[in-house]
């Protein structure tokens, strides 16, 4: 069973076209990068994907469970790291999570445990709003490990944060897909993508425009051993900006 | 396969979660916790002002002179600056109708000038409302001492079993349009700054990919509403219960004073989606609700407009508070109230579950 099995998903905002038809596959354990420039239909897909949105058209499961028809089985498969540090800022942590662990009807004992595993466990009776950006983004981590999913949406799960803490995060993402999480990864930082995905998907105006290891993108795209995974994005996204080819 | 009674359960656990989270939330938030200070405060001023009178030195007193002596009219002041005021009427039903607040009525028996003339024991027969039948012996020593000051010799009132319950037709306080003012007030002030706070903040999002449904989020929200729409209900049905003479109507037309609150904050929370928004729309809506309940009383009021009045769910409700805190309620516009606050109740969750529904769109 594919983790995510996507085909011909297609999502219409006021006769605009934010999503047009795009299928792929991710398989269990494997981090997918889905890149992007702004508006490219990104956080779209990642809302249909997680039963948010409806698509207009198209099909999309995770975990064998069709995002419109099972959203309530789907639910539980998934855990999703918001772009906003969506918390509520007037409880400590543990509030939050242990709210959250009483709508998953997780023990209490697994709150504890997941604190400790993203380092906030000396923090935990702290109210939210005055944690860092990095200890808050923890914390969304935390929160969406909770009860266990099998799938981790990552929507952008480094944007302002300074290296040593991007750095910690992307060593926690890794550690989670060594214990078997698949995850699918969002980010505007295209060294992060090359470095942690398996393949990257780069959507450009709700198309995707290319689908591959970074490597292969690479060898595919590249002129040069020196042409990054930027450059490969650039090219292929930018022509609209008048800059790339 | 999850059988339905665990997929009830499990949806009470979400809803009771959220609405758990917003009760302990809201008084960790200032704007809802000043809100939620403010009603209590309202509904002790609505206690203090309209039961208190502590400013109120002067006795109303409707009399009915049967023998026309003259004795009682207009106003007197008494030596502790308290005055009697007196409104003449000519007959008992009179009196009973026009009796209002802390006001009693008095009967002067047709040969009470020859009894004062011949010095001999006077007694005075008082009415008082419902409301002060607690209170029979205080007011008879108080309205004893007044009276014999005024008429110079020693009177004693005696009130005993003259307790008039008001009639259906009479407004005799303003107690039910407080009731209906602060639990409307509660509910659209605390439930779309629940939901606003959470789409806002974004943790809507979050709520929306756990477990939980955004009907269950409504739902929760709607309960965490209800829990303080219930408290302060409770502090005022504890203040004001002596002017209550049907609980069960009492606590069926607070019930649906509530629910209709509820299903119009919902409505207005899915419909309006920033605080401006709501800051917008709140006072006309306020006022258009409001308004009618203190006009719809008027005896001079145009027909046609009483008539729209009779439409309107507040209106409706005010009236079912009035039956419950009147000697009868008259079946027929009992019936027609309550049909009207059910199906305004009814239109306003079906808003809101029409709009829940397309969400996802």
């Amino acid at each position: 069973m594919k983790a995510i099995k996507v085909q011909d998903l297609t999502r219409d905002y006021n006769g605009l076209r934010a999503v047009d038809g795009i299928s792929f596959d991710v398989e269990p354990g494997e981090i997918f990068g889905f890149l992007g420039p702004n508006g490219a239909g990104k956080t779209t897909t990642i809302k249909m994907l997680t039963g948010q949105l409806r698509p207009t058209s198209g099909m999309a499961q995770v975990m064998g469970c069709d995002v419109v028809d099972e959203r309530q089985a789907l639910k539980p498969q998934i855990g999703v790291v918001f772009e906003n540090h969506n918390l509520y800022e007037r409880l400590p942590a543990r509030d939050n999570l242990r709210f959250y662990a009483r709508l998953y009807r997780v023990k209490k004992s697994r709150v504890e445990e997941v604190l400790a595993h993203v380092g906030l466990a000396e923090r935990a009776r702290d109210k939210v709003g005055t944690y860092s950006n990095g200890m808050k983004q923890r914390l969304l981590i935390a929160r969406a490990l909770l009860h266990k999913p099998k799938v981790l949406f990552l929507d952008e799960p480094t944007k302002g944060l300074d290296p040593n803490v991007a750095r910690d995060i992307r060593s926690i993402v890794t550690e989670l897909v060594d214990q078997g999480l698949t995850v699918f990864l969002t980010t505007h930082y295209m060294e992060e993508a090359d470095q942690l995905s398996d393949r990257v998907a780069i959507l450009d105006q709700g198309q995707i425009v290319a689908l591959d290891t970074p490597e292969q993108l690479k060898a595919k795209y590249g002129e040069d051993e020196s042409t990054t995974l930027e450059d490969i994005f650039v090219q292929l996204t930018g022509r609209y900006l008048g800059r790339g080819s | 396969m999850i059988s339905t009674r665990e997929k009830v359960t499990n949806s009470l656990n979400v809803i009771w979660s959220i609405a758990q989270k917003d009760i302990v939330d809201a008084l960790k938030n200032k704007g809802t916790l000043i809100n939620i200070i403010l009603m209590m405060g309202m509904v002790v001023f609505f206690y203090w002002i309209s039961t208190v009178r502590p400013w109120d030195k002067s006795i109303e007193v409707i009399v009915y002179d049967e023998g026309n002596s003259g004795l009682f009219e207009g106003t007197i002041e008494l030596s502790d600056s308290y005055e009697i005021r007196h409104i003449e009427v000519s007959s008992l039903g009179q009196m009973k109708r026009n009796m209002r607040h802390e006001h009693w009525g008095l009967i002067v028996p047709v040969d009470f000038e020859q009894i004062l003339a011949s010095g001999s024991e006077t007694t005075l027969t008082g009415h008082i409302l419902w409301a002060w039948r607690g209170k029979v012996a205080e007011l008879e020593t108080l309205y004893s001492a007044k009276f014999s000051e005024l008429l110079g010799q020693p009177v004693q009132v005696e009130i005993g079993e003259n307790i008039i319950v008001p009639s259906p037709d009479i407004d005799t306080t303003d107690v039910n349009q407080h009731i209906l003012f602060v639990t409307l007030f509660v509910a659209i002030t605390l439930i779309p700054a629940l939901m606003q706070e959470e789409k806002l903040t974004k943790t809507m999002d979050a709520l929306l990919v756990s477990p939980a449904s955004i009907g269950q989020v409504v739902m929760g929200k709607a309960l965490a509403g209800l829990f303080y729409v219930v408290l302060t209900g409770g502090l005022f049905f504890t203040l004001n219960w002596m002017y209550i003479t049907n609980w069960w109507l009492a606590l069926l037309a607070f019930l649906l004073c509530a629910m209709f609150s509820i299903g119009l904050a919902l409505a207005v929370s899915s419909l309006l989606h920033t605080p401006q928004q709501l800051a917008l729309w709140l006072a006309p809506l306020m006022i258009l609700l409001i308004v009618p309940t203190a006009l719809a009383g008027f005896s001079n009021l145009a027909p046609s407009l009483k008539v729209i009045f009779a439409w309107i769910p507040t209106t409706a409700l005010v009236e079912v508070f009035q039956f419950a805190m009147s000697s009868h309620a008259p079946v027929d516009r009992l019936l027609f109230d309550l049909a009207i606050a059910l199906g305004w109740t009814g239109l306003s969750f079906a808003a809101v579950v029409w709009k829940v529904r397309r969400s996802d769109r």
